[in-house]
């Protein structure tokens, strides 16, 4: 096999068996790689009825075709499974150092299921794999271990840690790669605690890989790492961090303000944009393995209440999360916050979105101290949020903390009093901080199509909206008004395809705007030798797609689950999009046509899956 | 006339705030172009007096444009 390695490493943490199994090279064709090919696997061998958080329960590494091959964005790693905040298809996606030391060690994925006895660690040394003993990290913060590991067995030992948050069952609790870099969405971090596994610690000592066309691979390589290196979008990111542009998105109303009542807040615009991070706090930039983008922030505040040593410093996504959206724009706060839950190990967005339902329900009263603990929640008081809900959510301590350590969902349903209608999230998972309302309607169309729940990275959406990406050789050549719903659908079926493409590579959506279709193609010909045409590739990418609809379906949902909250599609109160109206379910209606999905069970039709050549998954469901 | 320019975010970069002497019946598509720097691939959209307004629409005297893009997500 040219490319992948075809080979995966499954794990029986109850029995202890290890065994390299194989994977036939016709499910790298039809499904790719990362949560394409991890859709396959699970699709195939994983237990539907079992519990997310039970022994039974599978969880998936898997990498793409082009991890460890030195392109710029192109090497990150994909964790699926069952999600234990959704109850459904999960998967999440890091960059960071794992793929890459995954590849060169000799294998494409791990699969890991049973539970182990004891707190354990999946050691890998090349061919070499074990499950060691790991009780002395149990209970200790991400930091603490990760610098233990690489004290202990070699810096270039590469990590993936849970936090005590994973352990306790968090429902978001997050995985981290080298103490910066997290797997965050959809709560796998509790899946490996459920498993008492603390982490895996892998190390290769070579770097060899076969390609089918290594001279033309590294002339395409060269020339799309300048590529990348050089566009605009990239030395913004470079220059400024992914919330490089926060403060343009706040006078657009993308910016999410206190769980989404407010679309504009000026004076936070400039208090929590990229640039001021690198004004203040910002000591240095780092990057994922052989990205030239480089858009990591390392951060030290100095001095204040939320003084921390230098380390990872937060995304935009963690920015907003733990500023605007709880009615903050501390910029300190939100570099604190990132770092605490970064030790806990738990999903930046999720428990962002869930502090702020949890602010809105105590400002109307819904929740009271009783609820709490005696905890006041109010907007934009950061101190307690950072040194008594964190905490607190880590442990699942007392009434508080094990509320909402469930996710905004299932803390909404406990409480009851209508306050679902005011969480934001699609299919239990907490959207990110792009409000569709001012940050283009396509967006809640996509939110609500995507598999894991409301996501803005399961598809460039976003980016197309923005007229930041164009794909004219498949037919995206057409300038988007972002607050209407003209042409929304028929971007998404486009969309849709290519995020399945970047999601099923590992390829980073900083990166691979700058890379056209014909170039994709190229790409996974010289490594991987498939022959494919255009259409073949397209053809993989809504392959992925339906996928994760029928995996989906076989998991409880239907198509009244593609849906988004009352508060995510009421008119905006105020700002750019103020009183302008989502029509979403035009939206919807018009994209299961194209998709032809039916409309009841919301997966694709039996004809377009045998079109596509899924017969055989056609079987099971029709 | 006299305008007042506000570059936001990432605009920022290519060019500063400040105010200026135009002649009447200017554009915002015609601002940002007298600006210069500002690369012509980036979508632009201009508030006039904190209300966004299409780039062909004249600017009157005494007006504050605040120029924006959408570049880049996160």
């Amino acid at each position: 096999m040219n490319g992948n390695t075809g080979k995966i490493i499954t794990v029986q943490l109850t029995s202890g068996d290890l065994v390299i199994a194989e994977l036939p090279e016709e499910y790298y064709q039809k499904y790719i790689g990362g949560s394409g090919l991890a859709a396959r696997y699970f699709w195939e061998h994983a237990d539907f009825d079992a519990d997310p958080l039970s022994p039974e329960a599978m969880l998936i590494f898997m990498n793409g075709p082009f991890s460890g091959l030195k392109l710029s964005g192109a090497s990150r790693n994909c964790i699926a499974g069952r999600s234990p905040l959704t109850g459904i298809w999960g998967d999440s996606s890091c960059g960071g150092y794992f793929a890459p030391e995954l590849r060169y060690a000799g294998y494409d994925g791990i699969v890991i299921a049973g539970r182990a006895e004891k707190p354990s660690l999946i050691f890998i040394e090349d061919e070499r794999v074990s499950i060691v003993d790991a009780a002395e990290y149990w209970g200790k913060g991400i930091e603490e271990v990760n610098r233990s590991l690489k004290e202990k067995h070699g810096k270039d030992y590469r990590t993936v840690l849970i936090g005590p948050a994973g352990e306790a069952g968090v429902k978001y609790a997050n995985i981290i790669n080298e103490g910066h870099h997290a797997f965050g969405r959809t709560g796998f971090g509790a899946v490996m605690g459920s498993k008492n596994l603390k982490g895996i610690v892998i190390h290769a000592s070579k770097k060899e890989m076969k390609l089918a066309d290594p001279k033309r691979y590294e002339e395409l390589r060269k020339e799309l790492n300048s590529k990348i290196k050089e566009a605009l979008a990239s030395t913004v990111l470079h220059e400024n961090g992914t919330a490089a542009n926060l403060e343009g998105g706040v006078y657009n109303g993308d910016v999410p303000i206190k769980n989404w009542t407010s679309n504009f807040w000026e004076e936070m615009a400039d208090a929590l944009t990229g640039g001021t991070l690198t004004d203040t706090y910002l000591t240095r930039t780092a990057a994922c393995a052989y990205c030239g983008v480089a858009c990591k922030r390392v951060v030290e505040v100095k001095e204040g209440p939320f003084a921390i040593p230098e380390g990872p410093g937060p995304e935009y996504e963690t920015i907003v999360s733990f500023g605007s959206l709880l009615g903050s724009m501390d910029l300190a706060a939100c570099c604190k916050a990132g770092r605490v839950c970064n030790d806990i190990g738990i999903d930046t967005i999720t428990a962002g979105g869930t502090i702020a339902w949890a602010m809105e329900a105590w400002e109307r009263g819904d929740l009271t101290e009783e609820d709490t603990d005696g905890v006041s929640l109010d907007w934009g008081d950061m101190a307690t949020v950072i040194d008594v809900v964190l905490p607190k959510i880590a442990r699942r301590e007392g009434k508080l903390g094990t509320l909402l350590s469930e996710g905004s969902r299932s803390a909404a349903d406990a409480i009851g009093k209508n306050s679902r209608a005011y969480t934001v999230q699609s299919k239990g998972l907490e959207a990110p901080m792009h409000d569709p309302r001012g940050g283009g309607h396509g967006l809640a169309l996509t939110y609500a199509m995507s598999a894991r729940g409301a996501c803005h990275v399961a598809d460039p959406m976003l980016f197309m909206e923005m007229g930041a990406c164009f794909y004219p050789e498949i037919g995206f050549e057409y300038e988007l008004e972002p607050m209407t719903d003209e042409y929304k659908p028929e971007t998404a079926v486009i969309s849709i395809q290519i995020g399945a493409l970047e999601n099923s590579a590992c390829f980073c959506q900083f990166a691979d705007r700058e890379v056209t279709i014909p170039e994709w193609v190229e790409l996974f010909n010289t490594v991987a030798g498939y022959g494919w045409d255009q259409d073949d590739m397209m053809r993989a990418g809504r392959r992925v797609f339906y996928l994760k609809r029928l995996l989906n379906y076989r998991l409880g949902c239907t198509a009244q689950d593609d849906d988004l909250t009352p508060r995510m599609l009421e008119p905006a109160r105020d700002g750019e999009p103020e009183g302008v109206e989502i029509n979403f379910s035009g939206m919807k209606e018009k994209f299961y046509q194209l998709m032809q999905m039916d409309p009841e069970k919301g997966i694709p039709v039996k004809t377009v899956l045998e079109e596509f050549d899924m017969g055989d998954e056609a079987k099971v469901i029709w | 006339m006299r305008i007042t320019v506000r570059p936001i975010g990432v605009i920022r970069k290519y060019a500063n705030g400040q105010e200026l002497e135009v002649t009447r019946g200017l554009t915002s598509r015609q601002l940002i172009e007298t600006l210069g720097g500002i690369p012509k691939k980036l979508k632009m959209v201009s508030y006039v007096n904190g209300k966004k307004k299409d780039l062909d629409d004249e600017l009157e005297d005494g007006d504050e444009i605040k120029l924006v893009t959408m570049l880049t997500g996160g």
